[in-house]
């Protein structure tokens, strides 16, 4: 509008004083523009979902932008998804930054990876340029835990603190720390621990010792296959967390019982994928 | 850690003082220090967080201040109310509280100002201002941007210069561009508003009417009249003609239209091409150089005496070439109206009379004006400019009372006298002498150079330029030496700036642009014609090349062989596989794999032998492996 109107002036009085400034402001335009588009080139962004996410469970998802660029620092970055962005106000040219994101997915199964959209208003406020950032990334979305009665599967060998086992559980004392898996209850986040190191740490609790359980699908309570699995998922979090082995059946497909990361996510990956084979 | 608010509040600053400055001269003092206290206050206020100055009151202020001035707005000034507005509006705008959107509007103020300061100047501090402008309002747009992102945004020291790194391109780029936009923007050849351009308040030395005796003593000053580009000249060639006065009226000179008459400079010798930049002035006389055969560049029209005129007036800054053949004669071609070159002062005392009546006997022209000379000279007169005669009876008190004055009265007397001896003769009005600046190659000619000299019509009908001001004794120590006087180093690369300044910029039009176009467009045709490049070619091509080798080697430099051979490798394997097949993250081994190729494993094999166990290659390693290369 500025240069219009100052054009304008310019051509109708042919000062060429005016003409010096309407250049200026064209070529700063144009030099903007190009600046514009640089900054989001040489560019790339990869996503780091944690290694449990639930259906419809909000986690926190890290996000790592790396500036390929050999001189070009990248300036007011923002990796958006949805109304959440995360903003890089300056990355150094060859390196990268992390920052976090909170996702949510609906529905359990195999999922794509988030389309994030990559945008900066550098260098000057007047356009957002934007990228669309496409992934070929899958991340498999377990069952949400839903709550369900154990009556009949509480472990009749074990009273409550009886003897301590170097499993891990929930109810023992701080065994461990460990790196926040996206799975963990708030509460075990280690706040202290995570401000200084930068990435978040939970502790991991000693557990006792407990009798092996082995979940068939079918027998598991609920209405309809969604509210089993999303049982079976919390039987699976909640006893493994209080380190009781447990195993999953279903027709001659057996996992033994078992305790650990590992196995935990191996249950959970088949719950998720139950029916979608 | 700074603030973005802070550097923020400090570019804006900057971008109040640059706008204010251009302006100082033509704003009253009382306004001047009313806006730079209005920038004082604002800097305090945003120091000390303070906003006591309410939304409504500012508004209200600014009303005010438009409606003043709006009443003020003139046809013939529209520029300094719109400046005392802007700068109003701009010193409300910082003591103001300043959000996003305040720190825009002070940007825009400060284009608006320094884009009227060119309806006021066009002098060439104005591209310093606009400099510094782009680069301040770029660098403040670039921290506005971060800030609206993200107000609380705080960089360190090391941070903030990666920022103003990238946010300098901005600056840089715009005002490289604006150096090539500038020429080719269109433009109009008569543009509607250019009454609103600034016309400069024209002063000249050369006057219409030459009154020898008018006054007592005359005023000099030493502004500029023209630029002439040109190579550098002897100082007896340095006569600017701009108007004959050709009728004596009362105790004047004046200019009449003169008799018709064809007249050509006959002349064999080769012609100077002059380029003419003079200042704005008020009368319609263009400068040329003694004798003058051609003009172009501005419309004109040509008197039968050789004087040009402008059809338009000389408020603006204009050029205009001339071609001139050096002190030629004027050959009239036909009759001259000798009645009318040979009328006389209604006034002329009987001793002046009587010495025409002695030379007059004379039998020819030459013989007449050879005595004229020696008169002149038997006088002794001397050139001054102050204790001048006076009176109704001025050339003879000149030539034999008070026997010293200045150009005037040396014309004046000798084209009186000569006229009574019965030669047609006439005044002629310009300039003499002029310095010469070797930086830009053209002469600089002032006010204080004006000068009246005189043309004479000999037997075979040619004029000749006489300038009795030469007889004087002491012409050599004083119209001489001042007319010829040298400018200090610092003159001369202040005046150059300025002469650029005018000559590229200020005096550029729609003319010159399709001359420009049409020289590019000679240029790309005659670029498709085969022709044997020029020196300036071959060494111009030369240092490119060179300094690409110096680029290329330097680059080069910083690998080591290992890797010099491996970027080998991955050029012949991109040739022949395609360059599909390689990326960055592309391993030696895997990309081995990929073109399975027994070669390329090979030469993978080896070569991590070596390299990845941190050892440099064998002779006999990098025999085999630029064998393999070949194989490849």
């Amino acid at each position: 509008m500025l240069t219009l109107l100052i054009g304008f002036a310019a051509v109708n009085t042919g000062n060429n004083l005016l003409y010096l400034l309407v250049s200026a402001l064209l070529g700063f335009m144009a030099v903007s523009g190009v600046l514009g588009k640089w900054n989001l080139s040489g560019i790339s962004v990869n996503c780091h979902p944690p290694a449990e996410v639930y259906d419809g469970l909000t986690t926190l998802m890290k996000v790592e932008l790396f500036n390929r660029r050999r001189w070009l620092p990248g300036i007011l970055l923002e990796v958006g998804y949805y109304d959440q962005k995360a903003l890089f106000p300056i990355v150094d040219a060859k390196s990268s930054q992390q920052r976090l994101l909170e996702i949510t997915f609906e529905g359990r199964g195999q999922h794509p990876a988030p389309t994030l959209r990559l945008s900066s208003r550098f260098p000057i406020n007047f356009f957002i340029r934007h990228k669309t950032l496409e992934t070929e990334k899958f991340i498999t979305v377990f069952p949400r835990p839903q709550l369900c009665p154990m009556d009949q599967l509480q472990d009749p060998n074990i009273q409550f603190g009886n003897s301590l086992s170097l499993r891990k559980g929930q109810d023992g004392d701080i065994n461990r720390i460990s790196n926040y898996r996206g799975g963990e209850p708030l509460k075990r986040i280690h706040w202290k621990l995570s401000a200084r190191q930068g990435q978040l740490k939970v502790k991991e609790l000693s557990t006792t010792a407990h009798t092996p359980l082995i979940l068939e699908i079918n027998q598991l309570p609920g209405a309809n296959l969604e509210q089993k699995l999303q049982h079976g998922a919390y039987l699976v979090t909640r006893m493994l967390r209080s380190g009781r082995p447990v195993g999953l059946q279903n027709g001659t497909m057996v996992i033994p019982p078992d305790t650990g990361l590992h196995h935990k996510q191996r249950l959970l990956h088949t719950l998720a994928l139950y029916g979608q084979d | 850690m700074v603030k973005t608010k802070t550097l923020l509040n400090q570019i804006c600053y900057l971008v109040a003082a640059i706008s204010i400055a251009p302006v100082l001269g033509f704003l009253d003092f009382a306004f001047v220090l009313l806006a730079m206290g209005a920038t004082v206050l604002g800097a305090w206020f945003d120091y000390k967080e303070l906003h006591p100055i309410p939304g409504w009151g500012t508004s209200l202020v600014a009303l005010a201040v438009i409606v003043n001035y709006s009443l003020q707005f003139s046809q013939e000034d529209i520029a300094t109310p719109l400046v005392h507005v802007l700068i109003s509006l701009l010193g409300i705008r910082m003591v103001s509280t300043k959000k996003g959107r305040d720190y825009l509007q002070i940007f825009v103020l400060g284009v608006f100002i320094l884009a009227g300061s060119s309806l006021l100047s066009l002098n060439v501090e104005y591209i310093i201002y606009l400099v510094l402008m782009v680069f301040s309002i770029t660098v403040g747009l670039v921290l506005l941007c971060v800030f609206e992102t993200d107000s609380g945004l705080a960089f360190s020291s090391s941070q903030l210069l990666k920022l103003l790194r990238v946010a300098i391109v901005l600056p840089t780029g715009s005002l490289v561009l604006m150096a090539l936009l500038f020429f080719i923007l269109p433009r109009t050849s008569h543009p509607l508003w250019n009454f609103l351009n600034p016309t400069n308040k024209a002063t000249s030395g050369l006057t219409e009417a030459v009154k020898p005796g008018a006054f007592a003593k005359i005023s000099t000053g030493n502004q500029l009249a023209f630029r002439a580009e040109s190579p550098e000249l002897a100082p007896e060639d340095l006569y600017w003609r701009a108007l004959v006065l050709n009728r004596p009226e009362r105790e004047e000179w004046i200019r009449v239209t003169p008799p018709p008459e064809i007249s050509h400079v006959v002349d064999k010798s080769p012609s100077l091409q002059l380029q003419i930049f003079p200042t704005s002035r008020n009368d319609k006389y263009l400068i040329t150089l003694d004798r003058t055969t051609a003009l172009h560049g501005v419309q004109h029209k040509k008197s039968s005496d050789h004087v040009y005129e402008t059809r338009r007036k000389q408020s603006q800054r204009h050029s205009y070439q001339i071609d001139s053949k050096l002190g030629a004669p004027l050959t009239v071609i036909g009759q001259v109206d000798h009645e009318f070159y040979k009328a006389l002062p209604e006034f002329t005392s009987v001793r002046v009379q009587s010495i025409a009546q002695n030379i007059s006997v004379l039998p020819d022209t030459d013989t007449k004006l050879e005595a004229l000379a020696d008169f002149f000279r038997k006088q002794s007169l001397r050139y001054a400019e102050t204790d001048l005669p006076s009176g109704p009876n001025v050339i003879e008190e000149f030539l034999f009372e008070k026997r010293q004055g200045y150009c005037e009265f040396f014309a004046s007397a000798y084209v009186t006298l000569a006229r009574l001896a019965g030669i047609p003769a006439r005044l002629v009005g310009g300039y003499y002498g002029g310095e010469y600046n070797p930086l830009g190659s053209y002469y600089l000619v002032t006010e204080d150079k004006a000068h009246v000299w005189a043309e004479v019509l000999d037997n075979e009908n040619r004029w000749h330029r006489v300038d009795p001001s030469l007889w004087a004794t002491n012409a050599a120590s004083t119209l001489g030496a001042s007319r010829l006087n040298r400018l200090s180093m610092l003159q001369k690369i202040t005046d150059s700036l300025n002469y650029y300044w005018i000559q590229a910029i200020v005096v550029f039009d729609f003319s010159r642009q399709i001359t420009m176009f049409q020289e590019s467009v000679k240029t790309i045709g005659s670029l498709s014609k085969p022709s044997v490049p020029t020196g300036y070619f071959w060494w111009s091509l030369g240092g490119v090349g060179t300094c690409l080798l110096i680029v290329i080697s330097r680059h080069q430099r910083r690998l080591s062989r290992e890797a010099k051979l491996l970027r080998k490798f991955q050029k012949r394997v991109a040739r022949r596989y395609g360059s599909t097949i390689l990326n960055e993250t592309t391993g030696l081994s895997e990309l081995a794999e990929n073109v399975d190729s027994p070669h390329c494993r090979e030469f993978a094999r080896i070569y991590q032998q070596a390299v990845f166990t941190d050892r440099a290659l064998r002779s006999t390693e990098w025999k085999i492996l630029n064998s393999l290369l070949k194989k490849v």
